[in-house]
């Protein structure tokens, strides 16, 4: 077993595009896990302008070239909403935390990739070219007589095991959403992002963060089919004021990491659904693009 | 974000390097001010007292202009961060004049 810390930098990402980060050949007869993974976005000192807007691991067979992404994966990385903080002296939070690894049998969600395959951190940009961009992630290898202790024993399998992204049957969800429109303005309730969940998909909500704007006071989630709003349990929705937010979006700028999902949300599957993320307004507009939710949870699929 | 005000206490030609106090320890400029000495002056009129009848300074007063943050050799109305503490500017600096300098400092935010 060894450990590998990987490093990447680019000078760049073209406006409305891809690009890889960073990326790690897995050598021959390796097993890799990624389980954490922290990254700085660009950042304007002058203008104060950011255009990373996510990034998400991808598995590949060429190096230098952006391969398949593996689903539900798109951390928020810009610089005034980066869900996976580097970590380093000037961050208020620890890298992120895929899942802990190693764990085998308990279906830890780390990623997991065969022997010779590229692992690639790929980044996206906005409506303009970032500036640079640094991340890293970490690997943990194993040698194929290691890899027993995982109840497998050949590459198939091992992609195949929940995180491995052959599968789909168990994978860690990452998604998040920023509010495409303004709000009305009229401290009602609107939705502002939705999810539609098929009869053969099964979502669990583990944890949220909240990026709020000085106009925004309420938040709760609803979901369609068995007509529950959540919180539920107190019935009150998130508090998510500049100023008392109660759902931190744990960011290298937060003194707060992003909290757990409460109990009676972190136990509901949303099944067969559709998925509404709600705001209320105080009375003045949010406009477009200011709020932002991360999600962090499990997704399956039973087909 | 940190703000520092330098003082020009003696001319400073341009391209020399400025050096900050230790403690000053930049990781990037966000924003220069100068505050540019301008002459307060009475223009000549037709006065019989003798100091006016001419053209006369009156005193001094500051005139704020933003410097450009730039990479390299800075010209005329730019400034450059050459290291965490030494700054260099583009313009000739008279004594008197004033230096706003707004930056990040050094390990504030990640990436600088």
């Amino acid at each position: 077993m060894k450990y590998v810390p990987v490093y990447g930098e680019v000078d760049s990402i073209p406006a409305n595009n891809t690009s890889i980060i960073a990326e790690f050949e897995v050598p021959a007869g390796k097993y890799a896990e990624v389980y954490a993974v922290g990254v700085i976005p660009d950042y304007d000192p002058t203008t104060g302008d950011s255009y990373l807007d996510y990034v998400s691991f991808a598995h590949s067979s060429v190096k230098g070239q952006v391969g398949s992404i593996i689903p539900k994966c798109r951390i928020s990385a810009n610089y005034y909403r980066n869900a996976a903080p580097y970590g380093n002296g000037a961050s208020k939070q620890p890298e992120l935390i895929i899942d802990l690894p190693g764990v085998g049998p308990q279906n830890s969600l780390t990623y997991k990739f065969a022997p010779g395959d590229i692992i690639q951190l790929v980044g996206k940009s906005l409506s303009s070219d970032t500036g640079k961009v640094r991340a890293r992630f970490d690997v943990i290898l194993y040698d194929s007589d290691e890899i027993n202790t995982f109840g497998v024993t050949s590459p198939d399998e091992w992609i195949n095991l929940p995180g491995g992204y052959a599968q789909k049957n168990l994978i860690r969800l990452f998604d998040f959403y920023v509010n495409s429109s303004s709000t009305s303005g009229t401290g009602k309730w609107e939705t502002f992002a939705s999810v539609s969940v098929q009869d053969y998909e099964y979502i669990y909500i583990q944890s949220l963060g909240f990026k709020p704007h000085d106009n925004s006071k309420y938040f709760r989630i609803f979901d369609q089919s068995s007509n529950k709003y959540f919180p539920q349990l107190t019935n009150n929705p998130f508090i998510v004021t500049k100023t008392e937010n109660i759902l931190p979006f744990g960011s290298d700028k937060d003194y707060q990491p992003r909290p757990p999902a409460p109990p009676d949300l972190e136990s509901h599957v949303f099944n067969n659904t559709s998925i509404d993320f709600e705001i209320q307004d105080n009375g003045n507009s949010i406009p477009a693009g200011e709020i932002c939710l991360q999600v962090v949870g499990i997704y399956t699929i039973s087909k | 974000m940190k703000t520092f005000i330098y003082a020009v206490e003696s001319d400073i030609t341009a391209g020399t390097d400025i050096t900050l106090p230790k403690t000053v320890n930049i990781g990037a400029l966000s924003s220069v001010i100068r505050l540019k000495n301008v002459d307060i002056s009475h223009a000549a009129c037709g006065a019989t007292d003798a100091a006016y009848s001419s053209a006369t300074t009156l005193g001094t007063s500051h005139s704020p202009e933003s410097l450009e943050i730039v990479n390299s050799t800075p010209s005329a109305g730019q400034i450059q961060l050459v290291n965490s503490n030494t700054i260099v500017c583009g313009d000739n600096l008279s004594a008197g004049e004033v230096l706003i300098i707004h930056y990040i400092e050094s390990g504030e935010i990640p990436g600088f």
